[in-house]
């Protein structure tokens, strides 16, 4: 048998997307993460989102569909202008500027609070509208809850945080809200940090597995799946972490 | 057919026009739509979502994790499955026919091919280029291994490939523009440098000649012994003294053929069956290696 030139220009491509569009059809065809948290585990919630596993590059769009939340009550909580579309929440960090720390984990905590979902709550603000938000939609929060979003909230607005070209750090410090610390600089541990890289980043195995409580697992996995399939607050051990590599 | 007019077939020229525009519109309707101006029905997939080599790459993870590596989905390893399919039936395909930045080699190669005319392509001595040959199988056990250790897309940043779609955008890496500039201007001198020396995904494909079901066959009975399709192959792959093209450089581009280089109809092309050797002609050497 023998394929002409002619042939073998038609049948390349046809192959190539014929070959997409049967997974496509399939649906087995992705160019992007699936958008599915974690589930908790046990305990009262076990089979619900667990917003921990909330990842900067969902949308707020993903979030409200994930948690029935309102759209509208989430735009309201982070001072996004109605109309937005696929904004994810790693953009609050760029909306927000380096001076208060308004990010993912900002919106991991609004959403554990807003329904009433059970995460440990380190030192992550949130800001005045979203504790607003809170106070006003959530009549369950304990007073635990309370005094945390009282003692974690960034008075600052987002228009007044933002980054400005003539004034670019001459924001002053939110009041009442301890931050993580003065620096800008950028955390080691995110959420796509893998166990290889806290190594080349210098710190040793002996720490590591000092902080997880086991040995190194396999150094291609990242922290935070790791940590989400022990069962341990990533929150806490990333803390950790960006605490031995400074 | 005469050969002159054999010789005008653009078919795998349109076939290179069309998967490098799809692939760089693809691109640029990434960055419009994080800048919230994608162009309607056209997908925004980031370049790792489309590169089957990510799939190749994501193998380790996958297996032992049961998770892609940061930037790899489904997609990726579909697309390496189907890219395989194909190599098993007609070699690296996707090399000759796909590969944008393969195409790019050999459009800037056609500017040294007029500056350099007979040298071009030409300028490696045998020996050396012999060797470096190898290098990419280097690469290629480099990649997996560094992926595989750090569960991150470490190549991307050396990538030309990833820097030819992304040297607009701040994720494309210095080391991998430099590369993509070097690889440019190699093509002005050698043909497919970053394809022939160092290029993972190529010398993975390239295995598949060893056992592919369409393979490159020559009549020695018919050949005349021009050498054309030998000073015609992008790779120099010596197709003159061969009965069957199954060298691991075959990028399956048909530019050996009788439709394309061979003056003698029925000489060379693409086929499951081979020759019958005629005893009564001479051939200097053949065989596949």
């Amino acid at each position: 048998m023998k394929i002409r030139l002619k042939l073998l220009a038609i049948i390349v491509p046809v192959i190539l997307l014929g070959g997409i569009a049967v997974s496509m059809a399939a649906g087995v065809w992705s160019t992007t993460t699936d958008k599915q948290p974690a589930t908790y585990t046990s305990g009262e919630f076990a089979g619900e989102y667990n917003p921990a596993d909330i990842r900067g590059s969902y949308t707020f769009e993903d979030i409200s569909s994930l948690f029935g939340i309102k759209l509208g009550v989430l735009y309201e909580a982070f001072g996004i202008p109605e109309g937005t579309s696929g904004m994810k929440t790693k953009d609050l960090e760029g909306m927000y500027g380096d001076t208060i720390e308004i990010g993912n984990e900002s919106v991991q905590v609004f959403v554990a609070l807003y329904k009433n979902l059970p995460m440990v709550l380190d030192d992550t603000l949130l800001p005045q509208t979203a504790a607003d938000v809170l106070l006003r939609d959530n009549k369950d929060l304990t007073d635990e809850q309370k005094a945390y979003i009282a003692e974690h909230t960034a008075k600052e607005t987002a228009q007044e945080s933002a980054p400005s070209a003539s004034e670019p750090s001459a924001s002053p410090s939110p009041t009442g809200s301890p931050l993580k610390d003065g620096t800008n600089e950028e955390a080691l541990v995110n959420g796509s940090t893998t166990f290889q890289q806290l190594l080349d980043a210098g710190i040793s195995k002996e720490d590591i597995e000092l902080i997880i409580g086991s040995p190194l697992p396999p150094t291609n996995q990242t922290v935070k799946d790791y940590c989400n399939a022990q069962g341990l607050s990533f929150s806490q051990i990333k803390d950790q972490l960006n605490a031995l590599a400074e | 057919m005469d050969l002159r007019e054999k010789k005008k077939s653009k078919v795998r020229l349109v076939v290179q026009i069309f998967f490098f525009a799809l692939i760089g519109l693809i691109a640029i309707n990434k960055t419009a739509s994080e800048a919230g101006a994608g162009i309607p029905f056209v997908s925004d997939a980031s370049l790792h979502a489309l590169c089957p080599f990510g799939g190749v790459v994501t193998l380790y993870n996958l297996s032992t994790l049961g998770v892609f590596i940061q930037k790899i989905h489904m997609s990726s390893v579909l697309l390496m499955g189907i890219i395989f399919g194909m190599a098993v039936l007609f070699g690296p395909v996707f090399c000759g026919w796909v590969c944008p930045l393969g195409s790019l080699q050999e459009w800037t190669g056609k500017i040294g091919r007029k500056i350099f005319k007979k040298r071009y392509n030409r300028f490696v001595p045998k020996k050396l280029d012999r060797v470096l040959r190898f290098a990419r199988f280097g690469v290629l056990g480099w990649v997996v291994f560094v992926t595989a250790v750090s569960g991150t897309l470490l190549f991307a940043n050396a990538d030309p490939y990833y820097a030819l779609y992304n040297f607009w955008t701040t994720e494309a890496a210095l080391p991998s523009i430099i590369i993509l500039v070097a690889t440019v201007a190699g093509s002005l001198f050698i043909e497919r440098p970053w394809c022939k020396y160092a290029c993972p995904y190529g010398a993975l494909l390239g295995v598949f000649n060893k056992f592919r079901i369409f393979k490159i066959k020559r009549n020695a009975n018919t050949c005349i012994s021009c050498g054309r399709f030998t000073a015609n192959c992008p790779m120099n792959i010596d197709v003159a003294h061969k009965g069957t093209v199954g060298d691991l450089q075959c990028i399956s581009c048909m530019e050996c053929t009788s439709e394309k280089s061979c003056p003698v109809e029925g000489t060379v092309g693409l086929q499951t069956r081979g020759y019958a050797h005629n005893p009564f002609k001479k051939e200097e050497k053949e065989g596949s290696i």
